[in-house]
């Protein structure tokens, strides 16, 4: 087996009583494995992404062998339908087909060299002559001169079949339609049999001349290919050159047209996609303009260049279509995502700022109306002395100072009582919220961050696909003239359904590996996001102690120096032994296994906990109230950065696999 | 199932069987009925020189390219 293609196989079925080929299976050795290879050996960087396309020519290789076995076999088997079809139609009209097998096998094998059309064409065309002329021979003569007046004016080859057919059984339109189509060049004929020895006279062995005139443009065209990768450069001259040798206005015009094709060419070379059909429309375009121009037919000349740049320049919007859908979709999925994750994000934010504006306002309104009610109690007693009509103007004066003086008591004492809750509040808030902030900055820095690159070099992979999937074909195409040298990778890679099946395969190819790089790319901001970058998911970190209420997954001794975990019943023992010299390092951790317990008496030395790599420490004189505030704030902070990051991974997971 | 044959297979069993289908020898369906597995190759090995030969080599491009994918392919042939 070659070196420098990967390994192939391919089961082909003989049908024992017909001789008929049929492709059982076909496959590239593990192609699955090799895609998920180079996957895995790809972080997902630019560079890395760029230098999958070198990786995968030798699969690409052996892809573009198994396609032309299985367009052979697939001819083959055309070819014997066709023969099988002819034969039927042969020996109903008692003529032996077996005696002519190989005959029409040869002629046809002739016909397809010469003007590069499928065997069971030219047979199919041969079956449906026979029916009128019931004669083999003149049958060939009038499917060879159809080709030939097709090749040599542009006419449409079953139509012009159709028309010698019916003239060669008698039909007396024939005559009428032939006069129709060929005007002038029939002029005093009277009978169908001299119409068509006038067209053969005229238009005889033009394939034969166009296969020449083909060949010739072929060796022009591969001096152009090696002369350099700009067409123009090749091309023009050649033109130019041809203009010379003819003269006169039409090659002008010729020669307007010729840079038109000449610069269309140069685009669609860049394109892989449109290059194989391009190029082969291109010689049969000139090989037909040439041909006009060597016999004399200018205004067929003109037209076959007018027709020749319309199709080029069809082909190059085709396939610039094409791009423009694949980068639209691209587009809409990134999109899509960057929605999705901004909708994530602010949700979080409103969240948390309604948590942070219930807890002030109801804490502040249970002083107030405290307040208000002290002052209600205390007016309704002045109320009452007051109604003592008895009263001097100075007790009177005295009562007033006196509750006067108690109302602004107790709205002092209100004022500080709010104000100490606000300052406890504040104070709690602010450590929740620096707390949160810190967190988020994390996940948009380890998350946000990631998935930005990413997505943004998965946007541009995607963007660069087509120019990469050309870069595959270049590397398909000189791996297999390194396998088996530039004759036969030319021929392996000019059939006319090569270039369907390449961009198929190789579009499918690079969507596999853009698919799964994208899938790579964005579990890996997932779980930076669930992380902070910490790169694990066991749970908080103990480094610098903490204690916990519920059950809960820590990650503890990962500062490097010896840590404790010790129950709250038994912590006030081990405190004695560590103050007593009995611990084994310069730090203790308490974290408090559950207990199922709530100390409502205040902590003395003030509490540290760890929430996923971020520290929050609560001042002395923290009830246990307000510990379980916190806790539940950061409990609730966690579990909206879970479901941030169960919605990134749910989008991971639909992504994975879905093709570009 | 027969085994590949494919491996190395010399150039001139390929003019060999190219020979054989120009001349008319090749329909020899019942050499194939009766479990001749040569003929089922020539088939075979015929259908890739034509489809070359479609494409505009000559005889001595085909015959080297016939031989060249031959045996750069694991292939395996059925008849039934």
């Amino acid at each position: 087996m070659a070196d420098n293609i990967g390994d192939l196989s391919i089961t082909i079925r003989v049908n024992k009583q017909t001789g008929e080929l049929e492709v059982l299976k076909g496959q590239v050795v593990d192609t699955g494995k090799a895609i998920e290879g180079l996957g895995q050996s790809s972080a997902g960087s630019s560079e890395q992404l760029a230098g999958l396309a070198g990786s995968i020519t030798k699969l690409a290789s052996a892809t573009a062998v198994l396609a032309f076995l299985k367009e052979a076999i697939a001819e083959a088997a055309a070819e014997q339908e066709a023969l099988r079809r002819l034969e039927a139609q042969m020996n109903a009209l008692g003529l032996s087909f077996d005696l002519n097998r190989v005959r029409i096998e040869n002629w046809t094998a002739a016909m397809v060299e010469a003007a590069h059309i499928e065997d069971d064409v030219v047979i199919d065309a041969l079956g449906r002559t026979i029916q009128r002329t019931k004669d083999l021979d003149q049958a060939m003569k009038l499917v060879q001169l159809s080709q030939d007046i097709s090749i040599a004016t542009g006419k449409n080859f079953e139509n012009t079949l159709d028309m010698l057919s019916r003239a060669a059984g008698g039909a007396q339109r024939g005559l009428m339609m032939m006069r129709q189509e060929f005007g002038a060049q029939l002029a005093g004929v009277k009978t169908n049999e001299e119409a068509i020895n006038r067209l053969a006279a005229t238009y005889g062995g033009a394939s034969t001349t166009a296969k020449s005139a083909s060949l010739s443009f072929g060796d022009m065209w591969r001096q152009l290919k090696e002369a350099g990768e700009t067409v123009v450069k090749g091309v023009l001259p050649a033109f130019e050159s041809l203009v010379e040798v003819l003269g006169g206005p039409v090659m002008i015009v010729i020669k307007t047209v010729a840079v038109g094709v000449g610069q269309i060419l140069s685009q669609i070379l860049q394109e892989l996609s449109s290059a194989a059909g391009g190029i082969r429309r291109l010689i049969e375009g000139v090989v037909e303009i040439v041909f006009n121009l060597f016999t004399g037919r200018l205004r067929a000349a003109k037209d076959s260049a007018v027709q020749l740049g319309k199709d080029l320049l069809q082909m190059l919007k085709d396939d610039l279509a094409k791009q423009s859908e694949i980068m639209a979709e691209g587009d809409r999925k990134l999109k899509e995502i960057w929605t999705g994750q901004k909708n994530a994000v602010k949700q979080n934010l409103v969240e948390v700022s309604n948590f942070r504006a219930v807890e002030t306002e109801k804490e502040t309104q249970q002083v107030l109306e405290q307040m208000n009610r002290r002052i209600d109690e205390l007016r309704r007693q002045e109320a009452i002395e007051l109604a003592d009509k008895m009263l001097l103007n100075e007790e009177k004066i005295a009562i007033l100072e006196r509750y006067a003086a108690a109302e602004i008591a107790i709205v002092t004492e209100t004022k500080a009582q709010v104000g100490e809750e606000e300052l406890k509040s504040a104070e709690k808030i602010a450590a929740i919220l620096d707390a949160l902030a810190l967190k988020k900055k994390q996940i948009e820095q380890a998350g946000l961050t990631n998935w930005k690159q990413g997505l943004n070099d998965w946007a541009k992979y995607n963007m660069d696909v087509n120019a990469r999937v050309a870069d595959i074909g270049k590397q398909t195409f000189e791996g297999l003239a390194n396998a088996f040298g530039q004759a036969t990778a030319k021929m392996l890679t000019s059939g006319k359904g090569f270039a369907q099946t390449f961009e198929s395969l190789f579009r499918n190819l690079a969507s596999q590996v853009i698919a799964q790089l994208t899938a790579m790319i964005i579990k890996a901001a997932v779980l930076s996001a669930i992380t902070g970058g910490s790169g694990t998911l066991l749970g908080v970190k103990m480094a610098e102690g903490g204690r916990v209420y519920n059950p809960t997954y820590a990650l503890i001794g990962e500062g490097g120096e010896p840590e404790s975990v010790v129950p709250d019943s038994k912590a006030a023992d081990f405190a004695r032994g560590v103050l007593a010299g009995k611990g084994t390092g310069s730090r203790s951790t308490v974290a408090a296994m559950p207990s199922g317990e709530r100390q409502e008496a205040s902590l003395g030395g003030g509490v540290t906990v760890n929430m996923g790599g971020v520290n929050i420490t609560v001042g002395a004189g923290v009830n246990d109230q307000q510990i379980r505030q916190l806790i539940t704030a950061l409990g609730n902070e966690t579990a909206e950065a879970i479901t941030l990051a169960l919605s990134m991974k749910n989008l991971a997971d639909r992504n994975e696999g879905r093709a570009v | 199932m027969a085994d590949k044959k494919g491996k190395g297979i010399p150039a001139e069993a390929i003019t060999s069987a190219v020979g054989k289908a120009e001349k008319g020898q090749l329909d020899e369906l019942a050499r194939l009925q009766g479990g001749d597995e040569s003929v089922a190759y020539d088939l075979i090995i015929v259908a890739i020189y034509k489809a070359f030969k479609r494409r505009g080599g000559s005889h001595a491009q085909c015959v080297t390219a016939t031989k060249q994918v031959i045996d750069s392919a694991d292939i395996k042939v059925v008849i039934n």
